[in-house]
């Protein structure tokens, strides 16, 4: 066999391995701000709710969480008056 | 030098493609769908070893470059392709297109064509697409609806069918995806092809091929008119329990047969024609 074919193919096959490798490789993403999601969106009101118990968070395995129930009646109010229905 | 070279190319093809033979080989052991590989891959890899010799006399190594390596890149094209869109037959099926382009593009055609069939088999030893499966399961439970429909009908068990449902005097049979023939197709296809290695021409490859596929389906569909029966001779227990496993079973045995067999006739037919000429026919 010739040997520059060999070689071709060599690298032909790192480079694919190479590039498979990088596409791979897990991109840093920066850790989220939950505690900056403001209480007030919109319609929706958002209050501070107590935190979930350690079974939960250990079981669900997020890396960050928010617990912010939010009072929609003021949107479902609103929705009702553009549907006409209020 | 070269040696040590090729030692390098093995090497990396097999850390390149590391993950898809594991994935295979495990989806072969536990997928009742694609069991049928780890038999077709054996025997590839049997073939390959046999025909080692026949192979090293036949390498090339000044032929055309240029066919074997575009179906190289090809295969690397698609294995990039499978690896950054997460689609896993693309990626498993890049890998003989690799071993192809590589042995044509380093060893010449006619290595390549001594180790077609090995490739050949290989290459449907790698389970179908979901989405082509999806996507032929429908329509077979459907023919084999009908073809059932039709023998019961024929041998006088009355019998209505809705869609996939064949509504008996004793019960509903519903033919389910597991009944649509898909996995009887598949593994009849692939015993086919073995036995198309062993014809001596092209076309008579392709026919026992294609004389597979609607074997296939007719015997689903007998087998399922088989249960039809069973279930008015001994009640609806016998579309789901060990009679249900023994017509599957026994199906697939017959319809291995019948494949011999026509295999055997077609040879026979041919060879009367071949030795039918218009001399012997004045005499």
């Amino acid at each position: 066999m010739s040997r520059a074919r060999l070689l071709v193919v060599l690298f032909l096959v790192t480079c694919t391995g190479a590039l498979t490798a990088a596409a791979r490789r897990p991109v840093a993403v920066a850790e989220p701000r939950l505690e900056q999601l403001p209480y007030q969106l919109e319609a929706w009101q958002g209050r501070e709710a107590t935190t979930l118990d350690p079974d939960t968070i250990r079981l669900v395995g997020a890396d960050a969480f928010l617990t912010k129930p939010v009072d929609i009646t003021e949107l479902i109010k609103e929705v009702r008056r553009l549907a006409g229905t209020a | 030098m070269s040696r040590t070279l090729g030692l390098l190319l093995a090497l990396s093809i097999g850390w390149l493609y590391a993950g898809v033979a594991s994935g295979l080989v495990a989806e072969w052991a536990s997928s009742p769908d694609a069991s049928y590989g780890i038999v077709l891959a054996s025997v590839a890899l049997l073939v390959a070893w046999r025909r080692r010799e026949a192979l090293a006399q036949a390498i090339d190594p000044a032929g055309a470059a240029a066919p074997g390596a575009a179906v190289m890149l090809l295969g690397l094209t698609v294995y990039l392709a499978g690896q950054l869109g997460a689609d896993l037959f693309l990626t498993r099926i890049s890998l003989p297109l690799v071993i192809v382009g590589a042995t044509w593009f380093l060893a010449g055609w006619r290595a390549l064509t001594t180790m077609a069939a090995p490739l050949l088999f290989f290459t449907i030893a790698i389970p179908l697409p979901t989405l082509i499966a999806t996507a032929v399961t429908m329509p077979l439970q459907l023919t084999a609806s009908r073809v059932a429909e039709a023998s019961l009908t024929t041998i006088g068990v009355p019998v209505f069918r809705d869609g996939n449902v064949l509504e008996l005097p004793s019960a509903a049979l519903e033919v389910a995806e597991a009944c649509s023939g898909l996995r009887s197709i598949i593994s009849l296809a692939a015993i086919s092809v073995l036995l198309a290695w062993t014809e001596p021409t092209l076309p008579r490859r392709i026919a026992i091929v294609a004389i597979s596929l609607p074997l296939a389906i007719v015997m689903n569909g007998l087998r399922i008119a088989a249960t039809g029966l069973a279930c008015e001779a001994w009640g609806p227990r016998a579309a789901s329990g060990s009679w249900h496993t023994f017509t599957g079973w026994i199906t697939f045995v017959v319809s291995v047969f019948l494949l011999v067999q026509l295999q055997r006739l077609m040879a026979r037919g041919l060879s009367t024609t071949s030795a039918w000429t218009p001399k012997a026919a004045q005499a």
